[in-house]
């Protein structure tokens, strides 16, 4: 049995529960939310308790719902490699006058790397059967970044 | 308005202090409204996330300002530069208010500028929870020392 002291201690001890752990969008000011719509201006993470008098304070740290730290480190880690492309051929490139031109190929991978193919002569269908390799270094967050062709006529 | 209101007759004639219960006590919700609220409110503003650029490089230095019901705003260093800013901003605020004096926690979210400083949004959050329901009983403390 423990003494009647140690009875009520145990009665008033509560420990503090962090009620709020959310995430909540900011709300701007009236006319830049008219101008931006709303959603524009951010979230904030936010965690509260209250300790009522008497309450015990156990000062340990809540689980985090979201590690921004760690998502942002995996967002900006490096990403390397040999991008491959082939380009074999393209079809039905009618030019503005209806007549075969001399087209060739402008192609753009991410790290803004350009390359051009041979210039194939009259023709609608040309064959350019061109193998490229760049080396890619970009972050996660680069890498939406898409890869463009643009056919011309010459 | 409460009422309450009753007919009687010969037959059934008032009996002295008969009057029915009152169901709804105002002088007791007002007192229970007047109670004083005692303790220590803990705020955690850990980050911010896809924050406005209010400045012309396209961020800006983004800082918090914590308003608690009387007491004293606290405010954080600002982070240079940064749209996910991670402040990890820990604030702590002595309540000691009558309970219908309890507005909701205020939270400003401001870009640090040379002259004067922009808003870049805010936030009030409801602390009722948290006061109606502070914390749990610790029912392990008997066989854990700590909890």
């Amino acid at each position: 049995m423990l003494p009647i002291s140690e009875k009520k201690l145990m009665l008033t001890r509560y420990l503090g529960v962090w009620c709020i752990n959310n995430k909540y969008k900011l709300i701007g000011s009236k006319d830049l939310e008219a101008k931006l719509g709303p959603g524009s201006f951010g979230e904030i993470y936010v965690q509260v308790r209250f300790l009522k008098e008497g309450m015990l304070d156990d000062n340990k740290e809540p689980e985090l719902l979201e590690n921004l730290e760690a998502v942002l480190a995996e967002q900006n880690a490096l990403i390397k490699g040999t991008l491959k492309l082939n380009l074999n051929h393209a079809k039905n490139l009618i030019s503005k006058d209806g007549k075969p031109g001399n087209p060739y190929c402008i192609i753009t991978a991410p790290n803004n790397k350009l390359a051009k193919t041979q210039i194939i002569k009259n023709t609608i269908n040309p064959i350019f059967e061109s193998k490229r390799t760049f080396p890619i270094s970009l972050t996660k967050r680069e890498a939406t970044e898409k890869v463009k062709f643009f056919y011309i006529h010459g | 308005m409460y009422i309450q209101m009753g007919f009687f007759t010969q037959e059934k004639p008032y009996v002295e202090n008969s009057e029915p219960p009152v169901k709804d006590n105002l002088a007791e919700i007002i007192a229970k409204q007047k109670e004083k609220i005692v303790g220590t409110l803990q705020v955690r503003v850990i980050h911010g996330k896809d924050l406005l650029a209010r400045d012309n490089n396209g961020f800006s230095d983004p800082y918090v300002i914590v308003h608690a019901p009387g007491a004293k705003n606290q405010q954080c260093p600002k982070i240079d530069k940064n749209l996910n800013p991670i402040w990890k901003f820990m604030p702590k605020f002595n309540i000691n208010l009558p309970k219908d004096q309890l507005t909701p926690l205020k939270i400003e979210v401001w870009d640090d500028d040379l002259g004067f400083d922009d808003l870049i949004g805010t936030r009030e959050i409801s602390i009722q929870e948290c006061l109606d329901n502070p914390g749990m009983k610790c029912s392990q403390f008997r066989k854990k020392n700590s909890c």
